[in-house]
């Protein structure tokens, strides 16, 4: 990981540079207003500084938000069909929410004919109704993080890095258990939050369905058995089998745990390896996402995308902006400062044979093409993960399974009605 | 019950005791968190899994975490939030103030159809108006400006209510040999209601400023330009979907606190008094 981080300070600095000379340029400049998520200022900052170096005359207003808050904000400002924002950070999988309402501006014209740049998974979830609506500045991928000290110390052997020999969940509890001291407050395993990105892939290894073909139907799959059945073998992990911390609904949260060694394995995205880096004495390993005996292997994917608001004053500049984004030189920063796989195939060719000889990408690569599974395409995608991810927290917290799931499908099929 | 509580050593143990437990318990997660503040970074979380004294003490005391957040843009944050809820609590005193006083001093037709109306938008959750209110300010072209966030806030049903309780609680006669003498309304409300009421006023500032000062959603949305950020969002600023900064995110909370218990410091003592004279009545 130490190319990364040269590449990372030659691009703020470069950036930086591009940045105060692009300030010297044009005092009647537009300002785009773009709401992005709450990143670090340093992996936000130098993106748009670059882009505004490249482009006088236009200055980007990025808008660092919570989550939650980026969502919630977004909805109300795009309700209420004003003219900002100019350009937003669409989440993957709410393409279609947006653009069904009409928030979104096709970018098949922008696009054109450079699909083929793309990894094609990458364009699934930016893609409604068979139009391009966002482009994506990325994709991600699950990774098994496993702390060799803690293994060593409980006399178990690390488990193969090929995804071909992945392990099973049943292997896995086992290896957990071994790693569960109570003592010491130290647990064997944890899935990094608790969201429905991150426990679909349960069901979907047994096959299970997540939610009715036409998009839009959530009883009998929501509540169906099979979503039961394993949404019980998860709560068995903090209740029964006690291997797994009760209350880690967040990243910030299980990272903490696994940097500073109380937590054996964490399942966890890419992003991670940012996330541990600040802790010194933490030796860890990587394996491909486990799957379920006589399943499949499923690992959850999609990522961050950008659109244009169709209602923008600034169309032009905002076309500008998101043109820019898909740019070699855009994609290449935008991997420096944040390491999502990337959704460019030019960046993983050009990277092959330095960034991405780390074991852990050559399994990413791997679920890219061979595992990785879209969360369900559908409108009412905000309004199933909000009612999935309270019943997946209420499970982990130790409430009734079926009774859960069967209110959260219920709601589910209450919001959808207006999409039919 | 209390000398025979007294009386008896063992329930007075027993008693503190008691309170004690209940004061750690309070307490304890306020000081964990001023102390976390203190911490390197790497060492927020490592003693909490090991309660022990290690869980209260750092290893190392640092400012770390508040020098990297005041050479950020949190030192903005602080000042927005200030302007904003001050001005908020100068123009919200005057114009709850002047409603409470209609409501309780005049008699007109629709009174209650109002007082009720008033009532009604202190139950109303904000996220219910949410749209409406935004589509308005951005009508007005107010967003993105100090306009957005404090006019929205000034007037205050539940303040309004608070008021006009009050001055319906002092005697007419006041009013009327006010009138006698030829004193005007506003003269009335100024110089004969308003300085009766220090104990409304002391408890109404104080809604009103907390209620700007923990503002989170509605600025967010109004006006998220980073120049206008304020300390809420500011403090949100340091947990991300990926990546929480414990330190920052500490530290920020601590600072909050601190600054925004100085006005219920400055305005304790009338704050009690208005328990006291609630009490007499």
């Amino acid at each position: 990981m130490k190319l990364g981080r040269r590449h990372f300070l030659a691009g703020v600095a470069g950036a930086a540079i591009m940045g105060s000379a692009g300030r010297l340029q044009a005092q009647t400049s537009v300002s785009l207003s773009v709401p992005w998520m709450g990143w670090p200022e340093e992996q936000v900052r130098p993106l748009m500084a670059s882009f505004e170096a490249s482009t006088p005359g236009v200055k980007i207003a990025e808008e660092r938000l919570p989550i939650a808050e980026l969502f919630r904000t977004l909805e109300v400002r795009l309700s209420a069909r004003s003219a900002t924002p100019d350009v937003y950070l669409v989440d993957g999988p709410l393409t279609a929410s947006y653009a069904a309402r009409g928030h979104l501006l096709d970018l098949g014209n922008l696009v054109g004919g450079e699909r083929d740049r793309y990894v094609a998974s990458t364009l699934v979830q930016g893609t409604f109704k068979d139009k391009l609506f966002a482009l994506p500045l990325g994709t991600s991928s699950q990774l098994l993080f496993y702390n060799k000290k803690l293994f060593a110390e409980a006399g178990l052997p690390e488990p193969s890095a090929d995804p071909e020999k992945r392990m099973t969940w049943e292997g896995l509890l086992d290896i957990a258990k071994k790693l569960t001291k109570p003592e010491t407050s130290q647990f064997g395993f944890a899935f990094e939050n608790s969201n429905p990105y991150q426990l679909l892939p349960l069901p979907q290894s047994r096959g299970v369905k997540v939610i009715g073909d036409d998009g839009l139907t959530a009883t009998g799959y929501v509540d169906g058995d099979g979503m039961v059945d394993v949404m019980t073998w998860y709560k068995d992990l903090f209740h029964t089998h006690k291997v797994s911390p009760i209350g880690t609904f967040q990243t910030g949260v299980t990272q903490e745990m696994f940097g500073s060694g109380k937590l054996a394995m964490v399942l966890g995205g890419t992003w991670n390896l940012g996330g541990f880096a600040k802790f010194k004495d933490l030796d860890f390993g990587v394996v491909a996402h486990p799957f379920f005996k006589g399943g499949k292997p499923v690992t959850p994917t999609g990522s961050w995308h950008v659109g244009i608001n169709p209602r923008t004053a600034h169309m032009e500049q905002a076309q500008a902006f998101v043109k820019w984004m898909s740019t070699r030189d855009a994609m290449n920063l935008w991997f420096d400062l944040r390491q999502y796989p990337p959704s460019i195939k030019q960046i993983w060719d050009e990277r092959a044979s330095t960034t991405f000889v780390d074991p852990v990408w050559k399994i990413v690569q791997y679920e890219l093409a061979n595992t990785a599974t879209p969360r369900p395409i559908t409108p009412g995608y905000r309004e199933y993960e909000e009612f999935l991810r309270t019943a997946m927290q209420d499970i982990q917290t130790g409430g009734d399974v079926k009774a859960l799931l069967t209110k959260a499908a219920t709601s589910i099929d209450r919001e959808m009605r207006k999409y039919r | 019950m209390t000398e025979t509580i007294a009386r008896n050593p063992l329930a007075v143990a027993l008693r503190y005791g008691a309170l004690s437990i209940l004061a750690f318990a309070v307490v304890c997660p306020l000081a964990w968190l001023a102390l976390a503040s203190l911490r390197p970074q790497a060492e927020i979380f490592q003693p909490v899994s090991e309660f022990g004294w290690r869980t209260f003490v750092p290893s190392r005391l640092t400012l770390d975490n508040y020098r990297a957040l005041m050479s950020g843009d949190f030192p903005l944050a602080l000042r927005n939030s200030s302007i904003v809820a001050v001005t908020t609590v100068v123009f919200g005193l005057v114009v709850n103030a002047l409603a409470g006083f209609a409501f309780a001093a005049f008699d007109f037709r629709g009174k209650n159809l109002l007082f009720l109306l008033v009532i009604v938008s202190f139950m109303m959750p904000f996220e219910a108006i949410v749209m409406p209110l935004y589509v308005l300010i951005s009508g007005l072209g107010w967003t993105n400006s100090y306009k957005a966030l404090i006019i929205p806030e000034v007037a205050n049903g539940m303040i309004i209510f608070l008021f006009r309780q009050f001055f319906a609680s002092i005697p007419k006669d006041f009013y009327e040999a006010a009138r006698v003498d030829g004193a005007s309304w506003l003269y009335i409300w100024a110089f004969i209601a308003m300085p009766l009421s220090w104990p409304t006023i002391a408890t109404s500032s104080l809604m009103l400023f907390l209620s700007q000062w923990d503002s989170f959603f509605w600025p967010v949305v109004a006006a998220s330009d980073p120049d206008y950020a304020v300390v809420q969002v500011a403090i949100a600023r340091n947990i991300n979907f990926e990546q929480n900064d414990w330190g920052g995110l500490f530290a920020s909370t601590n600072l909050a606190i601190l600054i925004g218990m100085i006005p219920f410091l400055l305005m304790q003592r009338f704050y009690v008094r208005s328990l006291i004279s609630g009490g007499i009545k």
